[in-house]
């Protein structure tokens, strides 16, 4: 079986549209890895005495305490009801953690339910909610900051944890539009065959439609989780008490305090960031993004 | 007889009206309340002016008025706007295309396909702001020193005025194919094993096999991104505000990033009003494209079967 | 195989996550100082930036002693200061204000004063205003030998006009005086005789006499050998460059400095009342240029009155031309930093470092100056503080000797003092939504930060001045070198701020007072934002891009853009 694969693999490698695709996938890794070890090199150098005579080179003198001062200070002050409490990355990280997970899981559902129940009614509801999603991809919508911040607020959900969950959890977007796609193109002889054994349409979907599109639902729960994760003007705008990692970078990133106010601390900072992530994905990488084949009707 | 499969019938769509209602109900609410409801009191600000703090009032289509003089005197909508459309074209053409490319030599692993299915979605996964960091400094720090050592004299990739841009569309593709690489691969690994070994059967080449077997059937997925594409247009504002702030010279601006800077300014609710209107103008010039480039798709693309 | 170490890989991360996480859930308790329980707490907010909260922190103790024995809650007395620094006091301070915020008083930059008076962020302090500083607002009484004067008389007349535009009543006091200019390095100056003697030539030693300076006063020692008119700040530029060694620096990523710079070179041309034109929209604009004829001469026109309506005559303003003029005779002749100085990779603190390192780390190109703002130590204290690691306190902050240029004039009948353009939305403010108790010691400390000792604290702390009229006394003698020259400044410059109430500036305040919306022009069809830019990557001429600015703002354009003024 392996033999098989590697002859085939070969096969694939021996046509020149792949030859092509490796050359600029090559030209892409090195553009992404050099300037990555670049940073990374430049994240250990002093300011004054190295770095800004040294721009390219490998850093005179290690200097790794520069990790443990951007670890330091990474530090989000919050103030509430007359205290201020000091974050650090720990909090932030479980504050990341629980807003890109709740906010992808409850985001995908609410895109994947409105998908179904629009893709498989034929109402003519159904196209009303098509179409406001094609045009609200459109409509670039400004200055709506401080009516949303009054509404959050007299509904209870500013500044805590479900409340963003639930406004984030809309079916506008891209992603709706591809449940829509998927749950359109899925055979209706499972779903038949459960209408005809009494199955309800919870059951149906619950029990057939769902499963089927388990790992489109994965993959844009994982695409929003990483744009959730990314989300620094979440913590500006609607959540000052639970900083996550992204806004302590962005924090991190503007700060004017002497011991991080330059260069090779800056990129210390981000790579405090990027490298426990980076290791988790390459070690997780296979599960995360496994492209599993969907199971269909057997011929 | 007749009258039993009638009840049923009827017993069925109430359980079916009830169960759409049922899942509808919280998507349809959410969306009323956070959109309908936060973003009608901004449509209806482009129809007035701002007098003091928390004060508008009436000014009918004065706004609109305005705004086309203002296209006329002013270069920046020109400028933003072709700008838009390069890096429509060029997002299109690179991102899209180059990322279907990439997915099927993933999804036909090939060599090392693994690794740069790591390294593809990498940029999705390390925050902006530390790429951009990244990318600012090896661009206008790093690069000149390299591109010195061989003979090219550059000021930088970003402080050269006639790389600037392009440096700034090349970034946007750069770290967008993660998100493409996972759905058109999760696309192809849909297509039945069948397919591909009647092809094979049949002698058909790697080419023929992308381009007449597993292009049209991804073309759903595709073409969703393609009209995606289409409709933030307008919007994209390509990380020119992490990469300049709102200090960005006008020769790099594009409409999203004309529209994300004026609204995030600290006396931005003066200008509300202007932009709202020109919001709503865009809108309606991006709506008709979108429909449009559904409806060529739709011609155009190839039939399932 | 590979399945088993990723499962425990990913067992073992979660476990470290839990615990790791588990424990921080409610955050620590902030470093330094202990809270003490018994004792009233007065939060302090500051903003995060380069000046600071040092200067809180050196009141902190004199104001604690102050009310020891006063109970302001049950079973408390006493006040502790508890000081946070934070970017969130500026702007509008986010669009709920300071309702949630604990902070009691708060120094805030970059903040639209009037418009978080106007949504009632501010408290009304107008009694602290008017009345003597030796009145105790906590104990409602007066102390004997205490400073009889109000803080509304250190106030400018504009000043008061401004902070007091709503309804009379004062919501904020005016705290740091800031402006851009060009520092240079006194020592690299002494060093190389770049000093000028009366006579037009340079100094042949350090103990040779100097010339007047640009305010043609020999007896202001401060200024005394630096150019005086463009033509030998030129002179100057030419010589660094011969030994060299770069002239002018700035850092390429931020060139709105530079533009900054402008704004500073034209409120010294055009004078105080005819530079507040620009941010009030009210008066006599005196002197236009409409076009230039042979030989670049420019072509005058007569008065304008100006109001928000006409504003966009402004753009023919000459003082607008003749900053221009001076940028471009520096980039014309490369007496800038040419190799970095349009990288967006080279920011302003990076030349900071550059022009504090350069004379310790000679691998480094040294720079005589460098376009920045008066605050710009107290930014660069991390690099100071580096080389005082490295070489002892000769290379401190308060050891090194750098000082802020009186800026040249751009011929020689313009010789006098210097008119200095000082930034807005510096500020000092009690936040309305604290309680009850606390009002009048909020009040006792904003008050306190403006008596003469606490002035004279805050220049020794930042090195900067607070824009009210004060004296250093002996103190003086305690600053660097830079923080004198800054003391000299506020005494003798002839100042203009960019603090105005008309309703133009009030509802669109960054198009007024942002640099870069004030120098944006079209020049053949093309949009320019930073005129340094233009004129280096372009080739744009002053006179081209003058005119320019005159047709990007339009009388379209002008009142599309400022509508309902």
């Amino acid at each position: 079986m392996k033999k098989t694969k590697n002859r085939l693999s070969g096969r694939f490698m021996s046509n020149p549209y792949s030859i092509i695709t490796l050359v600029l996938l090559a030209i892409y890794v090195i553009s992404l890895l050099f300037p990555t070890l670049w940073g990374f090199i430049t994240s250990f150098k002093s300011n004054a005495t190295d770095y800004l005579s040294n721009t390219l080179g490998f850093p005179k003198k290690w200097k790794f305490g520069n990790y443990v001062t951007a670890f330091n200070n990474y530090m989000i002050p919050v103030f509430k009801n007359g205290q201020e409490s000091d974050y650090y990355i720990e909090s932030m990280l479980l504050f990341s953690v629980l807003y890109a997970v709740g906010s992808a899981f409850f985001s995908a559902l609410t895109c994947c339910l409105a998908a179904y129940a629009t893709s498989k009614f034929n109402y003519k509801f159904s196209k009303v909610i098509y179409s406001v999603v094609i045009l609200t991809m459109t409509l670039p919508i400004v200055g709506s900051l401080p009516s949303e911040i009054r509404t959050i607020k007299a509904l209870n959900l500013y500044d805590n944890m479900i409340g963003m969950w639930i406004l984030k959890a809309n079916f506008l977007g891209l992603y709706y539009l591809v449940f829509f796609t998927t749950f359109k193109g899925l055979p209706k002889d499972y779903s038949e065959a459960a209408y005809i054994d009494g199955a309800s349409d919870f059951t149906v979907l619950f029990k057939i439609s769902l499963p089927l599109v388990k790992n489109i639902f994965m993959t844009i729960m994982l695409i929003k989780f990483v744009e959730f994760w990314n989300d620094y003007t979440v913590n500006i705008t609607y959540m000052p008490s639970f900083p996550t990692l992204a806004y302590g970078l962005y924090d991190y990133s503007i700060s004017t305090k002497p011991q991080i106010n330059n260069t090779p601390m800056r990129l210390a900072g981000c790579f405090i960031l990027m490298i426990p992530v980076f290791t988790v994905f390459i070690f997780t990488h296979d599960r995360i993004m496994s492209n599993l084949s969907v199971g269909g009707v057997k011929e | 007889m007749i009258k039993k499969i009638c009840d049923r019938a009827n017993g069925k769509k109430i359980e079916d009206l009830f169960f759409y209602a049922v899942i509808l109900a919280f998507p349809v609410l959410q969306f009323c309340v956070f959109y309908i409801g936060v973003n009608f009191n901004s449509l209806l600000l482009a129809f007035k002016n701002y007098e003091s703090y928390n004060s508008y009032s009436w000014s009918g289509l004065s706004n609109f008025e305005n705004l086309f003089v203002m296209f006329g005197e002013k270069t920046l909508y020109a400028v933003a706007f072709k700008n838009s459309l390069k890096s429509f074209v060029w997002g299109t053409a690179c991102g899209l295309l180059l990322g279907l490319f990439f997915s099927y030599y993933i999804f036909k692993k090939g060599f090392a396909y693994n690794f740069f299915k790591v390294c593809l979605f990498l940029p999705s996964i390390i925050p902006a702001i530390a790429l951009v960091v990244m990318f600012k400094q090896f661009a206008d720090g790093a690069m000149p020193q390299i591109l010195g050592k061989i003979g090219f004299h550059v000021k930088g990739l970003l402080a050269e005025p006639k790389l600037t841009f392009g440096s700034i569309i090349f970034y946007n593709v750069w770290i967008s194919f993660g998100t493409g690489i996972l759905m058109y691969a999760g696309a192809m690994e849909n297509i039945p094993e069948s397919i591909f070994e009647a092809a094979k059967l049949d002698g058909a080449s790697y080419g023929i096999e992308f381009f007449k077997i597993v292009f049209p059937l991804i073309w759903g997925t595709f073409s969703t991104f393609f009209i995606v594409n289409v409709g933030s247009i307008f919007i994209n504002s390509m990380n020119i505000y992490a990469f300049y702030g709102p200090n960005a010279e006008e020769s790099v601006y594009t409409i999203g990033y004309f529209l994300y800077n004026e609204s995030v300014k600290t006396n931005a609710y003066a200008n509300y009003p202007q932009l709202a209107a020109f919001g709503i103008v865009l809108s309606l010039i991006t709506l008709p494209f979108v429909y449009l480039s559904k409806f060529i798709l739709k011609k155009i693309g190839p039939a399932a079967d | 195989m590979k399945r088993k170490t990723e499962k425990k890989l990913i067992s073992a991360a979660c476990a470290v996550f839990i615990a790791f996480s588990a424990s921080s859930c409610a955050g620590r308790n902030p470093g330094g100082e202990t809270l003490n329980k018994d004792m009233t707490q007065l939060n302090i907010g500051v903003f995060e930036g380069g000046l600071g909260s040092d200067w809180v922190y050196a009141l902190k103790k004199s104001f604690e002693e102050k009310y020891a024995d006063v109970s302001f809650e049950p079973n408390k007395k006493g006040v502790q200061l508890q000081v946070s620094e934070s970017k969130s006091f500026s702007g509008t301070f986010g669009t709920e204000g300071t309702v949630n915020m604990s902070q009691d008083v708060i120094f805030a930059e970059g903040a639209a004063m009037l418009y978080c008076a106007e949504r009632g962020d501010f408290l009304d302090i107008s009694d602290i205003v008017k009345a003597p500083l030796d009145y105790d607002f906590v104990r409602k009484n007066t102390a004997d030998g205490g400073e009889s004067a109000t803080i509304e008389s250190k106030l400018s007349d504009n000043q008061k006009a401004y902070y007091s535009a709503l309804d009379n009543k004062y919501y904020a006091l005016p705290t740091a005086e800031t402006y851009m200019g060009i520092a240079y390095d006194i020592e690299l100056f002494e060093e190389n005789n770049l000093f000028f003697a009366p006579d037009g030539t340079f100094v042949k030693s350090a103990a040779d006499q100097r010339s007047s300076g640009p305010d043609g006063d020999p007896d202001t020692e401060w200024d005394n050998g630096l150019p005086a008119t463009y033509a030998q700040f030129y002179t100057l530029c030419a010589k660094i460059k011969q030994l060299g060694m770069i002239p002018v620096m700035w850092g390429g990523a931020l060139q709105e400095m530079v533009s900054f710079l402008l704004l500073s070179l034209e409120a010294d041309y055009a004078g105080s009342e005819q530079m507040y034109l620009n941010y009030d929209y009210n008066g006599v604009l005196k002197n236009q240029i409409l076009s230039f004829g042979k030989d670049c001469l420019p072509v005058t026109g007569g008065s304008v009155n100006i109001s928000a309506a006409n504003g966009y005559e402004l753009y023919k303003q000459d003082a607008k031309y003749y900053a221009l003029k001076f940028l471009e005779g520096i980039i014309k002749n490369g007496y800038y930093n040419v190799k970095n100085g349009t990288s967006s990779s080279f920011t302003h603190q990076d030349a900071e470092d550059v022009f504090v390192s350069a004379k310790y780390n000679t691998k480094l190109q040294r720079a005589a100056m460098l376009v920045d703002g008066n605050w710009w130590q107290s930014e660069a204290k991390g690099v100071f503080n580096e080389w005082e690691a490295e070489k002892g306190e000769c290379a401190s902050l308060q050891n090194r000797k750098f000082g802020m240029m009186a800026l040249p004039k751009a011929d020689e009948s313009k010789t006098g003092n210097m008119t200095l353009l000082t930034y807005q939305g510096h500020i000092g403010v009690i936040n309305s939504h604290i309680e009850d108790y606390k009002i009048n010691l909020a009040k006792s400390f904003l008050q306190y930060c403006y008596t003469e000792k606490a002035l004279r604290t805050y220049t020794l702390m930042t090195n900067i001045c607070r824009p009210v009229t004060y004296s250093m006394g002996d103190d003086y003698n305690k600053l660097s070198s830079h923080g004198k020259i800054c003391c000299d400044l506020h005494v003798g410059a002839n100042k203009v701020s960019m603090e105005s109430s008309s309703k133009i500036n009030r509802n669109y305040n960054t198009e007024i007072w942002y640099a870069p919306n004030l120098w944006t022009s079209t020049v053949g069809g093309t949009t320019y934002k930073f005129p340094s830019t233009a004129m280096i990557n372009s080739g744009i001429s002053a006179e081209d891009y003058f005119l320019g600015l005159s047709g990007y703002w339009t009388k379209g354009v002008w009142n599309g853009t400022f509508r309902n003024v």
